[in-house]
């Protein structure tokens, strides 16, 4: 089961593939270092740092249809807010992390077929 | 497009992909100009170059979207802020709305279709906002003093000073002079110089509505409360509130009115007609009459209470007669203003037209100066004003040195006091109209004193 699409990108933009294809970059690039900057924050326990960079993170996996790492997203921004356990915490980041990992395959694959 | 047409947006969005997706978003409209920022606080720093949307991210790593929404509107309340969310939250988007956002939209598929609708809305009422800008500036510019009070005449230049001390206060001001002497356009001119000029100028001529129907006219009718009173009205004073209400001829208003205009004026509040609950008020009064109020306080068809409530800052609008050196300026003014407003090249007068138009008295005043010089303008050729191109058309008499029987000496004052009037006190000037030496002149200002004096003993 793919666990991102291109669907949310083709409605907005009515298909138009540069725009797709650039987004999809932006999209490689910048994740893997948004990602850095939630393993730095959760090694040294800053929960404050862990939350916002979760909830920026967010708005691209919803953008890139990735329903379920939008829930972890979302459940590790709250509880790092309120304070929540550190293991479970680098749990989520690990789950966010491989979710991407296969995202980046599958949107390269999806814009071949555009 | 041109500087005036730009729709200058600022989006603030830290994540690179959703920034990436509004830029794309915002920028379908050719007219959108585009500014993005990471952080609130970068935003804020830009503020000053006057964006005319700005959307934010809720959550910013600086600053919360309700906490920046807050510093916008502190600065710019008239910019339209849209909130954009990661999540659907009534409450905070109920919150939102009430400190000010203009709209509160979330991340979805959507989206695309209610930013666009948004900021067509937004942007149809930054256009109109604009607009009622531009020409309540438009207003404020063609009642400028300069413009509405023409004249260097001693005369016009103690009006003028008056007139500059009353728009800094709500000082209530009673205009008097003869008809056509420009009453309303002075009232025009002190609610657009005034602070209150955001507000309605509201012009009421109270001796142009039947006694029986002016009540209902200022103060306003519930529905019911008389026979025809169909539907609730709100009165002049109402529709006037935070601005100025002018109340033209106001000597011609009936006694019983005037007692309920005084308490309305007292207790600075209305009561509609028929209605039990009373409306505060806050409107500058502007009153102004042809006849001579004290004069019908003693007749006692004026209330004296109401007559002192009104006088606040008495300005007497002189005759045109008694400024007869603005005559030229003036007529230069109407000539100009006529030949733009209809499309016509500009319209000379010559040095004889002038003359003609210095001897006449003008009994219409302005209104009758005005009337003379647009026609003299249609109808002269090779656009100069000849003598021959001003005609005079004065329905009344014109005042007649010879109405009533007077001593040589009396006539003799009313002539020197005539051309003093006519040049501006101007005594050389008028001592060599008279062909008599000037030191006549200053003997006949001193007797003409000493029998003033000897009149008020």
């Amino acid at each position: 089961m793919p666990i991102s699409s291109l669907k949310y990108l083709a409605k907005i933009s009515y298909n138009d593939v540069t725009f797709i294809t650039e987004t999809v970059d932006v999209f490689i690039e910048n994740t893997p270092k948004e990602i850095n900057k939630l393993h730095i924050a959760a090694n040294n326990q800053q929960l404050e740092e862990v939350s916002n960079a979760a909830h920026a993170l967010k708005s691209s996996l919803k953008v890139m249809d990735m329903q379920n790492a939008y829930q972890l997203c979302l459940i590790l921004e709250n509880e790092a807010k309120e304070g929540g356990s550190i293991n479970i915490i680098v749990e989520h980041i690990e789950l966010i992390e491989k979710e991407c990992k296969q995202a980046y395959k599958e949107l390269k694959a999806a814009l071949n077929t555009l | 497009m041109s500087s005036q047409s730009r729709f200058l947006i600022y989006a603030v969005e830290d994540d690179l992909v959703f920034a990436k997706m509004l830029h794309y978003i915002l920028t379908l409209d050719p007219e959108h100009e585009l500014k993005m920022f990471k952080s609130g606080i970068e935003m804020l720093d830009n503020l000053m170059l006057n964006p005319s949307l700005i959307t934010l991210d809720y959550r910013l790593p600086d600053l919360s979207g309700g906490e920046l929404l807050k510093r916008i509107r502190f600065t710019y309340p008239e910019v339209p802020v849209i909130v954009i969310s990661g999540q659907e939250d009534v409450k905070t988007a109920v919150n939102l709305l009430r400190e000010g956002a203009y709209d509160y939209i979330t991340k979805d598929e959507d989206i695309r279709e209610r930013l666009l609708n948004s900021i067509s809305n937004a942007k149809k009422n930054v256009m109109l906002s604009r607009e009622v800008e531009s020409l309540r500036e438009e207003l404020s510019s063609k009642y400028n003093f300069s413009k509405t009070i023409i004249g260097t005449s001693s005369a016009i230049t103690k009006v003028f000073k008056m007139l500059e001390k009353a728009v800094k206060t709500n000082i209530t001001l009673s205009i008097t002079g003869e008809t056509g002497t420009g009453k309303e356009v002075v009232a025009k001119a002190t609610h657009f110089n005034s602070p209150r000029n955001k507000y309605p100028f509201v012009a009421v001529n109270i001796a142009a509505i039947p006694d029986t129907l002016l009540e209902s006219e200022l103060f306003g009718h519930e529905k019911g409360a008389f026979t025809g009173a169909v539907t609730r009205r709100i009165g002049k004073f109402e529709e006037a509130n935070k601005g100025t209400i002018f109340l033209d001829e106001i000597g011609e208003m009936d006694m019983n009115l005037q007692a309920k205009l005084l308490r309305v004026l007292q207790e600075r509040e209305i009561e509609r007609i028929g209605g039990n609950s009373k409306v505060k008020l806050d409107v500058r009064v502007i009153t102004a009459t042809h006849r001579d109020l004290a004069k019908l306080v003693k007749e006692g068809s004026f209330r004296e209470d109401l007559y002192y409530r009104l006088m606040g800052m008495p300005i007497h609008l002189p005759p045109l007669r008694e400024r007869s050196s603005d005559i030229i300026l003036i007529s230069k003014y109407f000539i100009e203003s006529f030949c733009k407003e209809n499309g016509m090249p500009q319209v000379a007068i010559s040095q004889e037209a002038i003359e003609k138009l210095m001897t006449y008295s003008f009994p219409g005043n302005i209104r009758e100066l005005k009337a003379i010089v647009e026609l003299a303008a249609v109808m002269c050729t090779d656009y100069k004003i000849t003598a021959e191109d001003i005609r005079f058309n004065s329905l009344g008499e014109e005042a007649n040195l010879f109405n009533t029987e007077k001593t040589l000496r009396e006539y003799t004052f009313d002539i020197v006091r005539t051309f003093l009037k006519k040049y501006d006190d101007n005594v050389m000037l008028v001592a060599s109209k008279l062909d008599i030496g000037k030191s006549t002149i200053y003997r006949y200002l001193h007797e003409m004193k000493g029998e003033e004096d000897n009149n008020l003993i």
